[in-house]
């Protein structure tokens, strides 16, 4: 049987062009994971494993092709010169890759154990805010129950007194100078008890000495102005419309303002360049609402579940703390956070907050949801 | 006594400088030790590349399509030294049938030789797994919050 050599010459020459275009490729991907996933070890250490790979497909294909080239315009001198170089670069690839490989299992016991410690700190995390959450009913019982006992001791004493003078003014007529002198007593212990009164509407007060009534289309002027340099760096456009009346809302500007460039931000890091996102504010009964708009890449129905879970995070740099800590912020507030998304379309958060703290949440309580909440629908619009 | 011990190692080196000789230093080498180098090179990254498909063989991860995309870029990149590494032995045996010509030939050893030069066939192939795997992975990542916390069978 008789074959021609030249097949052998077709595919090392086609075959040399493929690896070097698939393997710049595979880079190219890999370096897109390892982007995706700067905070794992493992993908940065797969990005060298890959690299390595190019490498080879660059080194041996490019060989190859020289040495065809050589041969066939009569260099085969000058081949013979390259040929020991390019031996020893391959040669040495080889072992790189070598080498690198052995530390696979190594970097994938590291990724399991980052996996389980993560696990670990999740189920730490819930404990704790379940003994949060225990600790606050206990602090709260003691509370009541010592509010209960120093009412009783503090107004026990002049209701009594009070008590007993108007039974004795009762029960016999008396001079009008005895009754005068009986209702200074009354009046005294009264003062006592306008006292006892006055102190606990102070201390009712007390707690509340970080919250303020702030307009909120400040605030979220105030926020999209400091998160704006990020999204100008993205050539993303916020269109910012608030309500025309000022919205006062009673809460910790600070916070509420941190709250809301949080949410700014992840709508900025969902969207895309060069794309827009809208920040609204309007008015909604016993508060008002702040409407964070993107046209992203939205989230998938298990992500929106998750998204309030401590430490669950999509993004790069995040320790997952962002959006559970929003929520929390924006509950002490006596207020409310929603998020509603389409996958692929983008993403709705609305925060609504009472303009009292303590007024009645009509967000979550009476079932009464601001107009204008159909999510979904306004993405699909846009 | 320092001084006897002086002179006489001047002595000697006069004596050694004045002869002709070989300088021997570094060891020099040939062709043959490049070679063996290199197929020992072959044998390293043959043997990492079925310890990593081992590896992911017998690993949680694959359960994941995209670890066995890589897997089985790696095995077949674990073929294509066992292909290559022949390849080399059947020319250092056999150097004149490294000819690119027409070749008429019933030789069961010529016929090891054309496979094993068509090893491009297997590299690349190798090369397209392994981008699909990495493409997969890239994909699995995007769409994932968090790719750590769930693995996905995917069987």
């Amino acid at each position: 049987m008789t074959v021609s050599c030249t097949s052998i010459v077709i595919v090392d020459v086609v075959g040399s062009l493929a690896m070097m275009v698939i393997s710049f490729f595979c880079l190219r991907v890999s370096m897109a994971i390892s982007r995706a996933r700067p905070e794992s070890v493992f993908y940065s250490y797969l990005n060298w494993l890959v690299a390595a790979l190019f490498a080879f497909s660059l080194s041996r294909p490019l060989g190859h092709i020289v040495k065809h080239v050589l041969i066939a315009t009569g260099n085969k001198e000058l081949w013979a010169d390259l040929s020991p170089v390019s031996g020893s670069i391959n040669t040495a690839v080889f072992f790189l890759i070598a080498a690198i490989t052995i530390f696979f299992r190594k970097m994938h016991q590291v990724m399991e154990q980052m996996g389980k410690n993560k696990k670990k700190i999740e189920m730490i995390s819930q404990q704790l805010l379940a003994l949060n959450q225990n600790t606050e009913i206990l602090v709260a019982e003691r509370t009541r129950s010592e509010l209960a006992l120093s009412v009783a001791h503090e107004i026990r004493n002049p209701v009594t007194i009070i008590g007993g003078m108007i039974r004795r003014i009762m029960k016999k007529p008396m001079s009008e100078e005895e009754t005068r002198k009986f209702l200074k007593v009354i009046m005294a212990q009264v003062a006592r008890l306008e006292n006892i009164v006055n102190k606990f509407e102070t201390i009712k007060e007390e707690p509340r000495w970080a919250f303020e009534t702030v307009d909120l289309n400040s605030l979220v002027e105030a926020a999209v102005e400091m998160i704006l340099p990020e999204a100008e760096e993205r050539d993303i456009s916020i269109d910012v419309h608030t309500e025309e009346s000022p919205l006062p809302v009673e809460v910790n500007a600070n916070l509420i303002k941190l709250g809301i460039v949080h949410c700014i931000r992840n709508a900025i890091e969902a969207s895309s360049r060069g794309s827009s996102m809208q920040v609204e504010t309007r008015r909604a009964k016993y508060g008002a609402v702040v409407k964070i708009i993107d046209h992203g890449t939205g989230m998938s129905k298990a992500v929106q579940e998750k998204v309030f879970t401590p430490f669950f995070g999509t993004k790069k740099k995040s320790s997952g703390l962002g959006l559970c800590v929003v929520k929390q912020i924006m509950e002490e507030h006596g207020g409310t956070i929603s998020i509603s998304s389409v996958e692929g379309k983008g993403t709705v958060v609305e925060i609504f907050l009472p303009s009292k703290i303590g007024t009645a949440n009509t967000w979550s309580t009476d079932g009464q949801r601001p107009e204008g909440l159909a999510c979904k629908e306004n993405i699909e619009k846009k | 006594m320092t001084g006897r011990i002086f002179y006489l190692s001047s002595a000697f080196l006069l004596f050694h400088m004045a002869l002709p000789h070989v300088a021997l230093a570094f060891q020099e080498h040939g062709a043959r030790e490049g070679l063996y180098v290199h197929l020992l090179a072959h044998i390293c990254f043959g043997a990492a590349m079925l310890w990593l498909f081992l590896m992911i063989k017998n690993s949680d991860i694959w359960q994941q399509r995209h670890w066995r995309f890589i897997a089985w870029g790696a095995a077949l990149l674990t073929f294509w030294n066992v292909d290559t590494f022949a390849g080399h032995i059947i020319s250092l045996l056999h150097p004149e049938r490294c000819l690119p010509i027409m070749h008429t030939s019933t030789e069961l050893i010529f016929w090891v030789w054309y496979v094993c030069k068509l090893d491009h066939l297997v590299c690349v192939t190798a090369m397209i797994f392994f981008y699909l795997g990495l493409k997969q992975l890239l994909t699995y990542l995007e769409s994932e919050g968090s790719p750590d916390r769930d693995i996905r069978q995917e069987k």
